[in-house]
């Protein structure tokens, strides 16, 4: 019996050395308290700085104790990794020397403290909903309450059964809508939802669960639930919509982030009869370090959003971004030549694609997608990438953290062309079938493509940024006519070029934006004198 | 850090620091962030003390006061100006000590007219700055209401050179009580007040040569090329044939605003056009000591002349027949 607990025991050890040491740093922002706050404060700020160390060790007991998980797929390296290559397709694999993680398991975590929506697909028995539960632990819920909290996705799901029901007694005596009282859900109201096999719910009960998910409240007989914010938890046994019903697009859209559940290690089953001989169940054995407190999830949430993206890191993003939206055969106005243009006009993208000549199609990134990015997409890469950063410790985030998070926050996102002449080159086909690997790649080449442009140093938006940036007050006319004739000046320059990219059309229209700016404030000038 | 010590103004920041923080970070969104230690050490030297003064008068208009004077000083750090000229504004805002029952009234109007005052007169005229605060801070216990307040301000303004003003003052003038014109006088020196209301220049010197205005673009001045003059609508404009300029001038000081809304080309043909009959006119008072006179323009007190060979402007005071 001493063996069985000491064994237990050892389940729920949370080792005291730091996972990841980093020097603690002050925190920049201003903030209202620092003026009046005293001693107590700083020791506050102390504990607050920890909670990154906590969110590792919750991280580490999941992936070495609760859940079997031996992919280390987000990889870091500090040098030169060791490669090795296997087969006739001459696979590559890399030893990375930094510390790297298994996405199944870092991205929940990270999605429960941006409080993001994450989608998690992948066939039966993968440890898809066991990865859910833990995360409603982790937030302080007792198991009964997540178990009972837990939506599960069926045919016959109705509205009443995922939102609530009016009460019998008022649907008699209530003469107005108003006064029927609605018993509510409990999951409404907590801070980690979990939705399983949303595939299978019906598209009618799908919309109202789409009007929860994105707007935070519920609504049944005029009467309104508002929920708190929470981290949502989506399960799917097949991404691509192939449940029991289509997942309507909407709700698609309002997923932050995707990952794929792994398959099981074979060579693992060794653990996985130690786990049956001691009946060990790690949702049951969590160790009380590591769950998290609601202040405490605030805490972190405000951490993350003070960890830096440094403007170079920004430009890549940007640059990025810009090269999926344009399309230039949609239309003879900048403004209106987007995918979003031909998506509405109906007419087949690829008959349009071929129309476009002259480009090359394996350089232009945009030909691999038949959509753009939403500003929703941006918003979600940018705080998982600083949430990210702030996992591993950072104050800043690095390159490496966008580019091991992108392919997660775009999966759902981008459609791809297949069509396009960059999947037919010698290597390419293989980014047909794996979409996180392409996403990985295409953000690769990008950045290449950013270096090779020098656009570092040599950004000719720079100096029209910076100077915008300074702010109107003060500017004199003459100062404001000069502006107006270098933005004439670089758009003549641009002009001169033979092909027009997505990335030099965002250019274009933010240096018109500009120039309607300062033509605006030109006018006001002259009026108020 | 430096930290608040008042109690009050303790108490309310914790009831309202969410807004307090979302003004922040709106501000940190237009101007980028600013330094916390520069924000806080702004606030402990500047604010707080006013937060005591308003809070013996009026102790319930603590946030109203507190949320003007957060909002100015973002704005002021935010665009750098609290920290290039943190002494003239340090002391613009200490005006305010002496006027607490004035700051509960309109504290955004007060702490604007003060932040405008000190831009304008930094560049107009750039070393009269401290003469200004030094003799609003003698004025600021007279003022009995906002208006009076930013009416001396106007005036004091005046004899700190904003010759722009002259003619707001003149009418301010009417209403002046005896003590706050002694107090001005005190500061002008060697002239009277009165004379310089109605003429602009000092009686003894009527007819000579007053100075310059203008100057060469290159050294930070006002004209590309040599300007012409000319008078419309009762104001003597300038351009150089890029920006147009109104000129404003007496004994007490000059102002040359840029950029106003007349076109250069009309300027020119307004001074092509009247050069000979201006030039014929004032040669019967007295002889301009140039051969290369462009234009020529003159209003009831100030006369001006521009030249081929300058990129100023000569002023001459005109005598009163």
């Amino acid at each position: 019996m001493d063996f069985l607990n000491k064994t237990l025991g050892f389940f729920q050890k949370v080792p005291s050395a730091p996972t990841n040491p980093h020097e603690a740093a002050a925190p920049e922002r201003f903030n209202i308290k620092d003026l009046y706050s005293g001693e107590e404060n700083s020791s506050e700020e102390e504990k607050s700085t920890g909670l990154d160390e906590k969110l590792r060790q919750a991280y580490f007991w999941i992936s070495n104790t609760a859940i079997i998980s031996p992919f280390y797929d987000i990889e870091y390296d500090d040098g030169d990794p060791k490669q090795f290559s296997f087969g006739d397709s001459k696979v590559q694999l890399s030893l990375p020397k930094g510390q790297s993680y298994s996405s199944c398991v870092l991205v929940p975590l990270l999605n429960l403290i941006v409080r993001g929506k994450c989608l998690i697909v992948g066939g039966p028995g993968r440890g898809k909903t066991a990865t859910c539960i833990l995360m409603g632990l982790l937030a302080g819920y007792s198991k009964t309450d997540v178990m009972r909290a837990i939506q599960h996705g069926q045919p016959q799901m109705t509205i009443a059964d995922l939102l609530g029901h009016p009460l019998p007694s008022d649907m008699v005596k209530a003469e107005k809508t108003s006064d029927i009282r609605i018993a509510w859900r409990k999951w409404l109201g907590m801070n980690v939802k979990i939705i399983d096999e949303y595939n299978r719910i019906p598209t009618r009960t799908q919309s109202a669960l789409l009007t929860v998910l994105s707007d935070n409240y519920a609504e049944i007989f005029d009467q309104i639930f508002e929920c708190p914010p929470s981290a949502w938890y989506l399960t799917a046994n097949d991404d691509a919509g192939g449940g029991t019903y289509q997942v309507i697009e909407a709700l698609k859209d309002r997923i932050d982030i995707v990952i794929r559940a792994f398959h099981f290690n074979t060579r693992f089953i060794d653990d996985l009869l130690k786990r049956i001989e001691l009946n060990y169940k790690p949702e049951a054995m969590i160790p009380e370090e590591i769950i998290f407190s609601e202040e405490e999830l605030n805490q972190i949430n405000r951490e993350i959003r003070a960890v830096k993206i440094s403007d170079e890191l920004r430009k890549r993003i940007e640059f990025f971004c810009r090269q999926f939206e344009f399309f230039e055969s949609a239309s003879d106005r900048l403004e209106y030549m987007t995918k979003d243009t031909v998506k509405l006009s109906g007419i087949d993208f690829k008959t349009l694609f071929r129309q476009e000549t002259g480009k090359d199609h394996v350089k232009d990134l945009g030909s691999q997608t038949c959509n753009g990015i939403s500003v929703r997409k941006i918003t979600t890469l940018l705080i998982f990438s600083k949430a990210l950063a702030y996992f591993r410790g950072n104050k800043a985030v690095e390159l490496e953290d966008i580019r091991q998070i992108l392919p997660f926050v775009l999966h759902d996102t981008f459609t791809p062309h297949l069509e396009s002449p960059f999947f037919d080159q010698p290597g390419n086909e293989k980014y047909r079938v794996d979409k996180v690997v392409w996403l990985r790649k295409i953000f690769d080449i990008s950045c290449q493509e950013y270096l090779s442009m020098d656009l570092d140093r040599n950004d000719p938006m720079d100096i029209f940024d910076e100077q915008f940036r300074q702010g109107l007050e003060n500017v004199s006319l003459r100062e404001v006519d000069k502006r107006l004739q270098d933005i004439e000046k670089q758009l003549y320059k641009w002009s001169q070029e033979k092909k027009l990219y997505g990335y030099r059309a965002d250019d274009i229209l933010k240096l018109k934006y500009y120039y309607q700016r300062y033509c605006n404030y030109k006018r006001w000038l002259q009026w108020k004198r | 850090m430096e930290k608040v010590r008042f109690p009050p103004l303790i108490e309310y920041l914790k009831e309202s620091s969410d807004e307090y923080n979302k003004m922040y970070y709106q501000q940190e969104l237009k101007s980028g962030a600013i330094n916390s230690m520069m924000l806080s050490k702004w606030i402990v030297q500047n604010v707080e003390p006013l937060i005591i003064a308003v809070h013996k008068v009026a102790p319930e208009s603590l946030p109203k006061v507190f949320k003007a004077l957060y909002a100015s000083s973002l704005s002021l750090l935010g665009n750098n100006l609290a920290i290039t000229h943190e002494e003239e504004y340090k002391h613009g805002w200490n005006l305010c000590l002496h006027i607490p029952q004035l700051l509960v009234l309109q504290p955004q109007r007060i702490l604007n007219a003060i932040n405008t005052a000190l831009e304008s007169l930094r560049q107009h005229q750039p070393e009269k700055v401290l003469n200004w605060l030094n003799l609003m801070r003698n004025l600021a216990t007279k003022c009995k209401s906002v208006e009076l307040f930013l009416d001396y301000g106007r005036f004091a303004a005046w004899t700190c050179g904003m010759a722009h003003l002259r003619e707001k003052a003149a009418k301010i003038y009417l209403d002046l009580p005896g003590e706050v014109l002694e107090l001005i006088q005190g500061e002008v020196k060697n002239v009277r007040i009165a004379d310089l209301i109605e003429l602009g220049w000092r009686k003894e010197k009527y007819g000579s040569f007053e100075g310059v205005a203008g100057g060469f673009y290159g050294y930070g001045k006002a004209f590309i090329q040599p300007p012409l003059v000319a008078l419309v609508e009762n104001i003597i404009v300038a351009s150089d044939g890029v920006s147009s300029s109104a000129l404003f001038a007496d004994a007490l000081g000059t102002v040359l605003i840029s950029d106003i809304p007349v076109s250069a080309d009309y300027i020119k043909e307004q001074a092509l056009q009247s050069r000979e009959n201006q030039l014929r006119k004032i040669q019967k008072h007295f002889p301009i000591p140039f051969d290369d006179v462009t234009s020529v323009a003159a209003n009831k007190s100030t006369l001006v002349v521009s030249r081929s060979s300058s990129h100023y402007l000569f002023l001459y005071s005109i005598p009163h027949e």
